[in-house]
């Protein structure tokens, strides 16, 4: 009986370095949207929304 | 009794069995936002409904774990899933009436390796790839959602100091939404893949499929199907939920508890681990109370709840074993496990009528998991 180990680091690497980059784009955009910089903010919104496309595109393909 | 019409049987019963998968589930993804105020009710409804119905076309990883994998194709009969199907059924609704938070994927395993087991000898269970497959993703899972929504909310929260706060509260009401979303999105990349596994595997035991097959389409879109429909049907009763105090989940880490945990089920979905979406979303919820507050957690209420998560299996195993056997044995016990299992469905289906919203029927069990935390607002 063997346990992929390297699966589940996969999962975890995959899940912590996708999920910090979300969020810590989204609190920039939030950050400079507050400071009415609205070009930075919606660079970083699309940032996010790139991310969460790709990692998508990765499970279908 | 003829194979083609246990199959048939199978199939309905599989496809109810993912309507109440759809039904139980959608507090889980929407509740937060509703409470929150950031989606109306219907809107966030139809919205996971979609959302679910999408996410069931995007990977038959899962599906192909489930049949290809954990019991051995060979050994047992369209029978021998009908009773585990009718185990697991009847055991979700029993604790679903009793208030006890199970989880509807251990159930539907517990269900199929029990039955599977009695049936057909223990040769026909893949240990194996249980273990690998199911039972270990079981526990790292909620973990690895709970260690990346606790980052998560400390990034957040130290980043979120300098900006003005009334627009990061709107700002992270549309956060919310867009990663609540996202877990009902994975929610259907993993649950509806459960239902297909088992039609799939239903379809190869009765010789209508190869073995190894993927799931046909029309398994995949009436399995979507099903599954949209209890999520749009289920989430009228998260309206009465709203009366409990779920706002003590601030938008800001609602946003990072379900980014977390949307990404953890996409990642495992990708790999063909079966998992429990609800346990996941648990350990993302409770992850980010711990971000949030290091002293904030009740380890004594998790340690509970976690043997709570570790009894469903073997229980709807025992459910499923005699379901199992009896089903096997022929006609007659095909007959008898249904009208078993429809007669325990419709009498739960009465007594809940009768006093229709108990808190404890209202089965958000993620929300729950944001009153062990001692907040300090």
């Amino acid at each position: 009986m063997t346990i992929k180990w390297e699966a589940l680091l996969q999962v975890f690497g995959a899940t912590m370095l996708t999920t910090l980059l979300v969020v810590t784009l989204f609190v920039l955009g939030i950050r400079a949207l507050s400071s009415d910089k609205k070009v930075p903010a919606y660079a970083s919104f699309a940032g996010c929304v790139a991310v969460v496309l790709y990692g998508l595109s990765l499970i279908v393909f | 009794m003829d194979p083609a019409l246990v199959v048939i049987i199978v199939v309905v019963t599989a496809l109810i069995f993912d309507f109440t998968n759809g039904f139980h589930d959608t507090a889980n993804a929407m509740a937060t936002s509703i409470a929150t105020g950031a989606l109306k009710p219907r809107t966030a409804v139809a919205l996971s409904a979609v959302l679910n119905l999408v996410g069931a076309f995007l990977s038959v990883e899962v599906a192909k774990t489930i049949s290809g994998g954990i019991v051995d194709d060979a050994q047992i009969t369209p029978a021998v899933i009908f009773g585990g199907l009718v185990g697991a059924i009847m055991w979700n609704l029993v604790t679903w009436y009793v208030g006890l938070p199970s989880s509807s994927s251990h159930a539907l395993f517990g269900g199929l390796i029990g039955a599977a087991w009695v049936s057909s000898g223990v040769d026909a269970i893949h240990f194996a790839k249980v273990v690998d497959k199911v039972l270990v993703p079981a526990i790292a899972a909620p973990l690895i959602a709970g260690l990346v929504a606790a980052m998560a909310t400390i990034v957040v929260y130290r980043l979120k100091k300098a900006a003005d706060p009334r627009v990061s509260h709107t700002g992270f009401k549309v956060g919310q939404v867009a990663s609540a979303s996202l877990v009902s999105l994975a929610h259907g990349t993993n649950d509806a893949q459960k239902t297909m596994g088992i039609i799939t595997l239903a379809l190869i035991t009765s010789g209508s499929l190869a073995p190894g097959s993927a799931p046909p389409t029309w398994v995949i879109v009436s399995a979507g199907l099903a599954i949209a429909l209890g999520t749009y049907l289920g989430g009228w009763r998260i309206t009465h939920t709203l009366g409990r105090g779920l706002t003590t989940i601030e938008p800001a880490q609602g946003f990072a508890a379900q980014t977390s945990t949307a990404t953890a089920i996409l990642a495992s979905s990708h790999l063909g681990f079966a998992l429990s979406t609800t346990h996941v979303a648990s350990g993302g919820i409770m992850g980010s109370g711990l971000g949030r507050d290091r002293h904030g957690v009740r380890w004594g209420t998790m340690g509970k709840m976690a043997a709570g998560w570790l009894f469903t299996l073997p229980a709807a195993g025992i459910v499923g074993a005699t379901a199992g056997k009896w089903a096997s044995s022929g006609t007659t016990g095909v007959i008898g496990v249904a009208v078993i299992g429809a007669a325990v469905s419709i009498g739960i289906w009465i007594l809940a009528r009768r006093e229709p919203v108990k808190p404890e029927h209202i089965v958000d069990e993620v929300a729950a998991q944001a009153e062990l935390h001692k907040v300090a607002a």
